[in-house]
């Protein structure tokens, strides 16, 4: 009934020529004519059938079938990968195509320029009124007068291999992606392949991540100070301060109280104190705490008992100091003493040793007396002997006492005194010699004794002047018969009993003052603590910043963007699953019949399709037979083959009412088909041909011999073959 | 007062705490649990009422707060995901039929730490691994804000207890508040 009503309607819009020229495959002018309701293209591989083909499309819809949107893979891809319109030795690509419908003709010319001189894309349609149109407003006729978009084109009018090819894989996932292009739903394919391909998810980890480390140095940046603080914490905790305690509240409490204990401490004393004034905050500790110390020095050390503390630790003091040089100088003096008295029993006194060195100085003299006797008397002999001699030479050898003789007597007589008065000078000399050693060491001696009495003098003034001191400081005479070490002594321990007697006095007070202090401590460590915690709370400012601000809100434009994109992709996929149950619905009846016809398998006397949500929630096509089996692992490739033809022919026959194409394009539809389903497919497309003008091209000589003989209607066949790059294809028309 | 708010006090308080209770790799652990009494009290500090805080079945918590029901599941953790099983989901759609809108709670321990109460349409709460950032756009940002003082407080003030007395101090003070504890 559809097909009757369609056909009766007489809107089909038919392609009446198609005039070729620098496109893909023809670089030369072509011009092929569909004349009959049926028209085969018949040739090898790669000699033009498809680019005829392709000519229609690209004529029809321009840019649309170009690239990823098309939806057809093999278009996929840019520059060389492109796929290219223009014949490699052509500039330009043109395209015209003549159109016959109901109320009238009309002639559609595209092109597309490269070339030097002319570059761009023209489109024209010109009506059989005349009228030309361009641009545009050309692209808006089309529109109008095809009422077909590219993709019901592609859907329900042009069958390409490559939607069968995939199909006939049978990997599932490129199943559905087959189906869902058999169906038209590439469009919902690109946008969630462009969404998946914006890793949006992965900004917004990532996003999250840099967010984190910045956290975690933070963190760390933190750790170090709360080590700090908790050390502080477990030092006032031994402190005697509560874990509670460590605040600010406290620290004022403290200082209250430190200034009720100054005022009571500066009464107890007998002295006023000064106003100090309480920290209004935490951060006036440390001047608070220098106020306190300062006024508590003074108090202390105007205190009159500490006063007198002061007074007689500074006369213990000296007392201490005067004892010992006392001690010390009186023990050299008295060294020196007895070396004096120990010289003096050794060697005698000064007037023994004066005795002594006069005495020798005596002998001396007599020593030398005698040696100047000698002289004289050696020297009047010797005259003697030489008076003898010189006046009677010849008796002179003459002993005088025998008379005999003597042969040089007065020579030897001379030498013989000689020798003799030459030793006893020796002698005298000998003994002076000694003399004199021995009033060396005499005089020696007599200096070393002077320097003694000297040096003892020296010590014993240095003795005195202590002496003195000692007696100024006692405010007392000493005398000689005076031990000044012990009148110190005595002194000292006097000294120590007074001040046991004022320390007993002021140990309360020091204890008051030693507390006060005691608590300064306690305010400043809570200070610092208080310091901490508030460097530490700071961080949290870091939140408050304009910069943090704006980080979280892109944080949260990004997760609200995420949102909005999952519900599009929710959405999306919704959409594209019940616009697949839709026209499988609508088309349900058509393609089981095209399918049984053209399998004739027995054992399918139903096939059904359903939608279901694969793996992402993409569609994924159940195909079950009429017991709800699923057949597609058994399938044959042939089968599959026919599965899909049916689904394209089912889609094509029950969707042609909404657009005017009359026509059917189908691109080597018999691959994988055995001989008897290749019959079948020639009876359905006989069948289809009742309502729409049917283009077929094959490669196969079989299917083209099944054409032949079982096509009832008129048919036209374009033989292609010994295509030449820069001629193009042979066309032949049987 | 000397601090603006006592954030860092309270992340290195519940730190203690965690380290003391926490078992590692079990968040649903004793201190995951001290976290949700310690949010039960903080939303019964806020004004919240009929509140129902369970420790083993069912969904966290329920309360009623400016004249709505609310149903949350609490979740703690350090890192930039949570865990929602099938179980957590069924829970929270189990009490919308009595009413309760179903809030993801989430308690991000680190600085900074602020709760996320994401308020989720029942039909789009989701499970496995989630990033919690992708919850961002549902939270309930005024509620948080008055949530994040009272819950420095509530850390702070039973701090101490805790540390000695562990889930069954807290158990006792959602007691003394009137806080419905029923697998208690």
């Amino acid at each position: 009934m559809i097909l009757k009503k369609y056909y009766e309607g007489e809107t089909m819009l038919k392609i009446k020529k198609l005039e070729v020229n620098g496109f893909r495959g023809f670089p030369q002018k072509t011009s092929i004519e569909f004349l009959n309701p049926v028209t085969i293209l018949y040739g090898g591989n790669h000699q033009g059938k498809s680019s005829v083909l392709n000519a229609i499309e690209w004529c029809l819809y321009g840019d649309e079938c170009i690239g990823e949107k098309s939806g057809i893979r093999e278009r996929v891809g840019t520059g060389e990968m492109s796929w290219r319109i223009i014949n490699d030795n052509c500039d330009t690509a043109i395209v015209k195509l003549e159109i016959e419908g109901e109320n009238e003709n009309f002639t559609i010319i595209r092109t597309l320029s490269n070339g030097k001189s002319k570059k761009g894309k023209t489109i024209k349609i010109l009506l059989q009124n005349g009228t030309e149109k361009e641009g545009s407003e050309a692209e808006q006729e089309i529109k109008k007068l095809l009422r077909a978009s590219f993709k019901d084109f592609i859907t329900s009018v042009y069958q390409h291999q490559e939607t069968i090819r995939d199909f006939v894989i049978q990997k599932p996932s490129e199943q559905s992606d087959a189906m869902d292009r058999l169906l038209g739903l590439s469009d919902y394919r690109n946008i969630l392949k462009g969404i998946n391909n914006s890793n949006i998810s992965k900004i917004q980890k990532f996003l999250a991540e840099k967010f984190d480390r910045f956290q975690e140095n933070l963190k760390n940046a933190l750790k170090i100070r709360q080590g700090d603080l908790e050390e502080k914490e477990n030092k006032a905790i031994e402190m005697g301060l509560n874990i509670d305690e460590l605040n600010e509240d406290k620290l004022l409490e403290l200082a209250e109280s430190i200034i009720n204990d100054i005022n009571s401490f500066a009464f107890l004393i007998g002295i006023n104190a000064k106003k100090i004034s309480a920290p209004s905050t935490w951060e006036n500790t440390p001047s608070f705490i220098k106020a306190v110390k300062d006024e508590c020095e003074r108090l202390w050390g105007e205190s009159p008992e500490v006063k007198e503390q002061i007074e007689k630790n500074n006369k213990r003091s000296k007392a201490i100091a005067l004892k010992s040089q006392y001690e010390t100088q009186y023990g050299i003096y008295t060294t020196k003493k007895e070396g004096l008295q120990e010289f003096i029993q050794k060697n005698g006194n000064e007037d023994k040793i004066d005795y002594d060195i006069n005495k020798i100085s005596q002998q001396i003299d007599n020593i030398d007396q005698k040696i100047r006797q000698i002289s004289p008397k050696a020297k009047l002999i010797d005259e003697g002997i030489s008076i003898l001699k010189s006046s009677a030479p010849s008796e002179a050898n003459n002993c005088p006492l025998c008379g005999q003789f003597v042969s040089d007597l007065l020579d030897h007589l001379q030498k013989k005194l000689k020798e003799e008065i030459q030793t006893q000078i020796a002698q005298l000399k000998n003994e002076k010699a000694q003399l004199e050693e021995r009033k060396k060491t005499l005089e020696n001696l007599k200096e070393e004794l002077n320097n003694l009495k000297e040096e003892t003098q020296r010590e014993k003034v240095k003795l005195d002047k202590i002496i003195n001191q000692i007696s100024n400081f006692l405010q007392k005479e000493l005398t000689d018969r005076d031990d000044p070490s012990s009148i110190l002594q005595k002194e000292i321990k006097d000294i120590d009993s007074k001040l046991q007697k004022i320390e007993n006095a002021i140990k309360s007070k020091r204890d008051k003052i030693n507390e006060i202090y005691k608590n300064t401590e306690k305010i400043n460590l809570l200070y610092e603590i208080v310091q901490l915690k508030v460097k530490l709370e700071k961080i949290n400012q870091i939140k408050k910043t304009k910069e943090y601000k704006n980080l979280e809100k892109i944080k949260d434009d990004v997760s609200k963007l995420t949102g909005f994109v999952e519900e599009l992709v929710k959405t999306i996929k919704i959409c594209m699953q019940k616009e697949a149950q839709t026209k499988i619905n609508l088309a349900t009846n058509k393609i089981d019949y095209y399918f049984r016809k053209i399998t004739d398998n027995p054992a399918f006397q139903k096939i059904n399709i359903r939608v279901e949500k694969g793996k992402g929630d993409i569609n994924q096509y159940i195909f079950e037979d009429q017991d709800g089996k699923r057949p597609v692992p058994v399938l044959s490739q042939g089968d599959l083959n026919s599965l899909a033809l049916s689904i394209f022919l089912g889609l094509a026959v029950t969707f042609s009412d909404s657009h005017h194409l009359g026509f059917i394009i189908m691109d080597d539809p018999s691959q994988s088909l055995d001989p008897e389903q290749k019959t079948r497919l020639i009876e359905v497309i006989n069948e289809i041909s009742e309502i729409k003008n049917i283009i077929v091209a094959t490669y196969d000589p079989e299917f083209l011999q099944c054409l032949k003989d079982n096509i009832s209607k008129l048919k036209s066949i374009y033989i292609f073959s010994n295509w030449l790059p820069k001629r193009g294809p042979i066309i032949s028309k049987e | 007062m000397i601090y603006n708010s006592m954030k860092v006090e309270t992340f290195y308080s519940l730190k203690k705490l965690q380290e003391k209770y926490g078992i590692k790799g079990k968040p649903s652990g004793p201190f995951g649990k001290i976290i949700q009494k310690l949010l039960a009290l903080s939303l019964f500090e806020l004004g919240a009422t009929n509140i129902v805080e369970r420790s083993v079945q069912g969904a966290d918590i329920d309360i009623t707060l400016n004249g709505k029901k609310y149903t949350l599941e609490v979740k703690t953790t350090e890192t930039l995901y949570i865990t929602l099983s099938h179980e957590n989901v069924q829970a929270l759609l189990y009490r919308s039929y009595d009413g309760y809108q179903p809030i993801i709670a989430v308690l991000r321990l680190t600085v900074f730490t602020d709760w996320i109460l994401a308020l989720i349409p029942k039909d789009e709460i989701p499970t496995g691994q989630i990033l919690i950032d992708n919850l961002n756009r549902y939270r309930m940002k005024d509620l948080e804000k008055q949530l994040s003082p009272i819950f420095d407080k509530v850390v702070i003030k039973h701090f101490k207890d805790i540390f000695k007395g562990g889930e069954q101090y807290l158990k006792e003070q959602l007691r003394q508040a009137g806080i419905a504890q029923p697998d208690s």
